[in-house]
Order: C-alpha cells, then sequence, then structure tokens
C-alpha cells in the first residue's frame, strides 16, 4: 500500500510541475520511476506514455472548447509524430538502458537551459505579442512551394497563418522519436517548432501540442504493450497521480509564483540529469529503492 | 514572406471540433474512473505494484477478471480506453471532417488513422 501512496504521490508532484510550468508530466516520470523505484527504463517509458496520454486527451478537450487547440493544424503535424513516434518505438528496444539515460540526461539538459532562457525573456514582451512575422529573421527556411502554401493557407485559424509546414513536419518527425524513446510528451521540439518556425501564437501552439501527445504517445505505447513493457499495477497509480496534479495545479497557475518554482525546477532537472548520466556512464549516485 | 491568413473560421462553433471535444472529455472521465477504481481495489487487496511481476496482458481472462472485480482487469479495461481514446477521436475528427465537406482534413485524419494501423501491425509483428 505504502508503494502504490508513493508512486500516486510522485506522479502528483510531476504532473504539478509540469502543469505549472506547461512541460508536461513526463520528463519528471521516467526518473522518479527508474532512479526512485528501481524500474527498468523501458518499463518506466511505457508509464510514462499512458500518463502523458491521459492528460493530454483531459486538457485537448477544454482546449478544443475553448478553441485555443487548432485541430485541423494537429492532425497535420500529427502525421509526421505518429511516424517518428512508431521509428522511436522501434529504436528503442534496440538500444541500450544506457545510451537511453544518456540521452534523456541531454534532455533534461535542454529543458533546463530552455527554462532559464525563457526566465530572461520573461521580461521582454511576451511571444505572443509579436508581430506573426517577427520570428522570420530567426529561421529562413522558408522554401514552400506552392502546394504546401495552398494546404497550409487551410490551417490557419482566427488572426494568424501557417507557414514553413515542411519544416514544421520534418521537427514534429523528430518529437515523435524522442517522445516514444524517452516517455515525454515531445512539447519541448513542437512548441518552438509551432511558434518559431511555423508563426502559430504561443497558446495556440501549446494548446496543439498537447492535442497532439494523445496520438504520438499511443503510437509508440502500441509497441511497448505489445512487447510487455506495460505494468498495469505499476501505471495505475501514477496516472492517478499525475492527471490529480496537473488538473490541481491548472487551477491554481496564475496564483503561483512561477519564477520561483521555475529556478527550483531547473535544479531539480540538473541533479536529475547527473542521475542520469552517471547511469549512462555505469556510476552509481542513487542507490533504487526497489 | 507574408504569413497566411487561414480561412475564417470563428464564425460559429466547429461541429466536429466540439464532438472531438466531448468524446475526450467523457473518454478521459471513464478512463480516470476506471484507473481510480482498480487502484482502489489494489489498495483493498493489498496488491503491491513492485512486489511481483506485473500482470501481462490477457485478453481471454479479461473479462472474467473484471467480472470478479481484481484490481489488473479494472486497470487493463481503464488503461486500453486511455490508449485507443486518441484513435477514436482521429476517426470522429475523420468522419465529422469527411460530413462537412472538408475532404483534405478528412483525408489527413484518415493518414493518421493509418499511421496509428501500421503501428499495432507492427506491434503484433515484431513482438
Amino acid at each position: 500500500m505504502e508503494v502504490t501512496l508513493l508512486l500516486a504521490a510522485g506522479g502528483l508532484l510531476a504532473g504539478v510541475f509540469g502543469a505549472l510550468l506547461g512541460l508536461g508530466g513526463g520528463i519528471l516520470i521516467v526518473p522518479l520511476l527508474t532512479l526512485g523505484f528501481g524500474v527498468p527504463f523501458r518499463e518506466a517509458v511505457a508509464v510514462s506514455l499512458l500518463a502523458v496520454i491521459t492528460t493530454s486527451s483531459a486538457g485537448a478537450a477544454v482546449y478544443l472548447r475553448q478553441r485555443l487547440a487548432n485541430l485541423r493544424l494537429g492532425l497535420t503535424l500529427e502525421l509526421a509524430t505518429a511516424l517518428g513516434a512508431l521509428v522511436g518505438g522501434l529504436v528503442a528496444f534496440t538500444v541500450s538502458d544506457r545510451l537511453l539515460a544518456g540521452a534523456f540526461a541531454i534532455l533534461l539538459v535542454y529543458t533546463a537551459t530552455s527554462m532559464l532562457r525563457s526566465r530572461s525573456t520573461d521580461r521582454a514582451p511576451g511571444l505572443d505579442e509579436l508581430p506573426a512575422g517577427a520570428s522570420e529573421t530567426v529561421l529562413q527556411a522558408a522554401d514552400d512551394t506552392d502546394a504546401w502554401v495552398g494546404y497550409a493557407a487551410t490551417l490557419g485559424g482566427s488572426g494568424y497563418g501557417v507557414r514553413r509546414l515542411p519544416l514544421g513536419l520534418v521537427l514534429s518527425w523528430f518529437a515523435g522519436i524522442v517522445s516514444a524513446l524517452l516517455g515525454v510528451g515531445g512539447g519541448t521540439v513542437k512548441v518552438p517548432a509551432m511558434h518559431l518556425v511555423m508563426g502559430v501564437p504561443l497558446r495556440v501552439a501549446t494548446a496543439t501540442s498537447n492535442l497532439m501527445i494523445g496520438v504520438t504517445a499511443s503510437a509508440s505505447a502500441l509497441l511497448y504493450l505489445a512487447r510487455g513493457a506495460v505494468d498495469p499495477l505499476l501505471a495505475g497509480p501514477v496516472v492517478v497521480g499525475v492527471f490529480v496534479g496537473a488538473a490541481g495545479a491548472s487551477r491554481a497557475a496564475g496564483r503561483v509564483p512561477v519564477g520561483v518554482l521555475r529556478l527550483l525546477f531547473v535544479l531539480v532537472l540538473g541533479y536529475v540529469a547527473l542521475e542520469m548520466a552517471a547511469r549512462a556512464l555505469g556510476i552509481s549516485l542513487l542507490g533504487p529503492a526497489r | 514572406m507574408s504569413p497566411i491568413q487561414g480561412p475564417a473560421r470563428d464564425e460559429g462553433p466547429d461541429p466536429t471540433v466540439e464532438q472531438v471535444s466531448r468524446l475526450l472529455s467523457g473518454g478521459t472521465l471513464l478512463v480516470l474512473g476506471l484507473v481510480v477504481l482498480g487502484s482502489g481495489l489494489m489498495i483493498a487487496t493489498g496488491r503491491g505494484p513492485l512486489a511481483e511481476p506485473g500482470p501481462a496482458l490477457d485478453p481471454g481472462r479479461l473479462v472474467a477478471d473484471l467480472v470478479a472485480l481484481r484490481p489488473e482487469g479494472v486497470l487493463w479495461l481503464g488503461l486500453l480506453l486511455g490508449l485507443c481514446l486518441p484513435t477514436a477521436r482521429t476517426a470522429v475528427a475523420c468522419l465529422g471532417f469527411a460530413r462537412q465537406g472538408d475532404r483534405r482534413a478528412a483525408l489527413v485524419a484518415a493518414g493518421v488513422l493509418t499511421v496509428l494501423a501500421a503501428s499495432a501491425v507492427v506491434a503484433l509483428l515484431t513482438s
């Protein structure tokens, strides 16, 4: 019983942090299960995928109702993320745990660095306030053909358009691979891809990324399920914890000092990255509880 | 290069989007209810998540486990429904867009369903 409650509490914490910082719970579930409970890496990834599917479905329902998530754009990019997830899910079973732990450590460092960088841009005008073409100087990879432009024109929403669809699809494919290999939603790749590359407003990009997580994660979760990597007794309490944590945190989001929380989270990410790197190198810094 | 403005979709609610949203809301509640029930049964029956190897998915036993209210049966049903929810919402979107005459969006949704089906086939073939 204690382990069940501990798992639920851990999931709750991951859900709270994830929702408050817009990262999704996946980034913390895998380290929690592998480092804290001694769960094998692929089993932890499978549990994380199931948890992010549930929270993404709940969030997507609300975002669609509020007309923040763009269903047509999401479906188009899901073609690429689901293909990437299929590839990633197959690759995940051919590489060693240590390599996966090393890749996860890199993802954690990248996420922590991105969060520190976004902290400094908090004082600048919000990204949503930038004119639609302002990010054009950042990436000049626009080589859209007429056909792509024509299709992209049907994907825009109220007050914004979509551009550089081919590049967006490539990045989405990569996000699918990352999601399947490491059990995360892939928002750290999809949101910048949609916002900075495709010119989608940040709030719409975040909501659409959330919508896409379900399809992306289920494409690879099927592979984990078929290989017996899903333990329902382990997944149950974690899914409940993450869902409750994310739901509660999203209601309290406006009242929490996110700046302090973000710094704390960066420290946690740094520490977890160190642990994951140690695991990748075969050094044990923290004994598993299992 | 100026951004391309999309067609104005804000004249009224999009029926397909509304349907997908309702499906996701109802589906998530059902999934969560089952997973909470399964976790509760796990605690009530003294089963521990890490004390034993997790029960593998056996479709033949699922109904019997559910009838006997065994935690693994209820948890498997909840998790499998959760796993199917994104596919179901893509199917609903595909049909909805087809009914609305948005052939391109319907085709894209059908493409996503094809990739998901391919994933299931690959999973079965390589397991």
